[in-house]
């Protein structure tokens, strides 16, 4: 409850396991990379460092991170800035696929809008917007499907010779395809 | 067909993805310093002793370095890898809530029930889907009732006499095939 005495609406967190789950894959598997690459590469260089370190003749250092530090900070810094320009790659890449998916199912909805209704959307892209673009043909191919029949029950009224009687219920029955068209 | 301007359309909103980059890199700077931290704690021992046993604990360290590394690698792979997974989650809902609502709305527009504008929350993003929706919707509504306009006004005639009740109602078809011209 706030202040005046309302309830608060809890926030709702949709979850999309192809949408959310893909970008965790994607951005999880760019740290499991970095971090193997970061295990391999400072394994290397350190274990070397201490072997080299071991044979000298005399110790100036209290610490093997005396010896290694550098090369420790060096190596951490390159996993930051690996890792960094990896995912801001990888979101720019997610943002520009969502964009794409979006401007299509968009330019689908303003092209029916404009009156053409047989061009597909033709959208593909991350998880739900291929699913939502298929259902926006779905719709396209529902309102076609309206507008054709009653086109062609315009075209029938107007060229068939009919009685006043079949003529009035046709005309109801064309008044309810058009009340079909978006409710 | 108005051409679609970035401006003016919103799809995914430059604080979003700013926001969005700004925690990878908090996350990726956090998980970088814990494994820092690991690597200090295990190296920073001080090697105490003559010669002998500061070269021998120089070259356990060498033995047992990967082991150690691995663990501290893994550590930041966990930790990273789950506040990522974590952050998808809950912020990438603000494209999973979008696309959700437009699919019931879709939904609903295919089963033929009334269909009500798409609105989405408040800092949802992709807000260009709605309003393309909702003026398709518009602009099909407009067409109906134009169409449905015509046949009634063409009815209201009707209480005249029966061949210009006929002849109304031939010239609303021959108007309406015009009106569906459009549409293609």
């Amino acid at each position: 409850m706030n202040d005046l005495g309302q309830k608060k609406w809890r926030k709702i967190v949709f979850i999309y396991p192809r949408l959310q789950g893909g970008a965790v894959l994607a951005f999880a598997a760019v740290v499991v990379a970095a971090g193997s690459y970061f295990t391999w590469h400072i394994d290397r260089d350190v274990r070397q460092a201490l072997w080299d370190v071991s044979l000298t003749a005399h110790y100036h250092f209290r610490s093997a991170y005396d010896v290694v530090g550098a090369a420790v900070v060096r190596h951490v810094g390159a996993l930051l800035a690996g890792t960094a320009l990896a995912g801001a790659a990888l979101l720019l890449l997610g943002a520009l696929r969502v964009r794409l998916a979006t401007r299509r199912i968009v330019e689908a909805f303003r092209r029916m809008e404009d009156g053409d209704l047989s061009t597909p959307a033709g959208v593909t892209g991350p998880g739900e917007f291929a699913s939502v673009g298929r259902q926006v043909d779905e719709v396209r191919a529902r309102t076609q499907e309206i507008v054709g029949e009653v086109r062609a029950e315009v075209d029938r009224l107007r060229k068939q010779p009919l009685a006043d009687e079949e003529f009035l219920g046709r005309w109801t029955a064309l008044k309810e395809k058009i009340g079909r068209l978006a409710p | 067909m108005t051409p679609l301007s970035p401006g003016r359309d919103a799809f995914l909103r430059a604080p979003f993805r700013n926001r969005f980059l700004l925690a990878l890199l908090v996350i990726d700077a956090a998980a970088a310093g814990v494994i820092l931290a690991v690597l200090y704690f295990m190296l920073s021992r001080p090697l105490a002793g003559d010669y002998g046993a500061v070269f021998h604990a120089l070259r356990h360290q060498t033995a047992y370095f990967l082991p150690s590394v691995a663990y501290a690698g893994l550590v930041y792979v966990v930790l990273a890898g789950m506040a990522v997974a974590v952050l998808c989650v809950f912020r990438l809902h603000r494209i999973a809530g979008p696309l959700y609502r437009m699919e019931r709305v879709l939904e609903n527009f295919l089963a033929g029930e009334a269909v009500r504008p798409a609105f989405f929350r408040r800092g949802d993003q992709l807000r260009a889907l709605a309003a393309s929706f909702n003026a398709f919707v518009a602009r099909i509504r407009e067409d109906r009732q134009r169409w449905l306009g015509r046949m009634e006004h063409a009815e209201r005639l009707c209480f005249q006499d029966r061949e210009t009740c006929r002849a109304e109602m031939d010239k609303a078809l021959a108007e309406l095939e015009v009106l569906l011209s459009r549409y293609r």
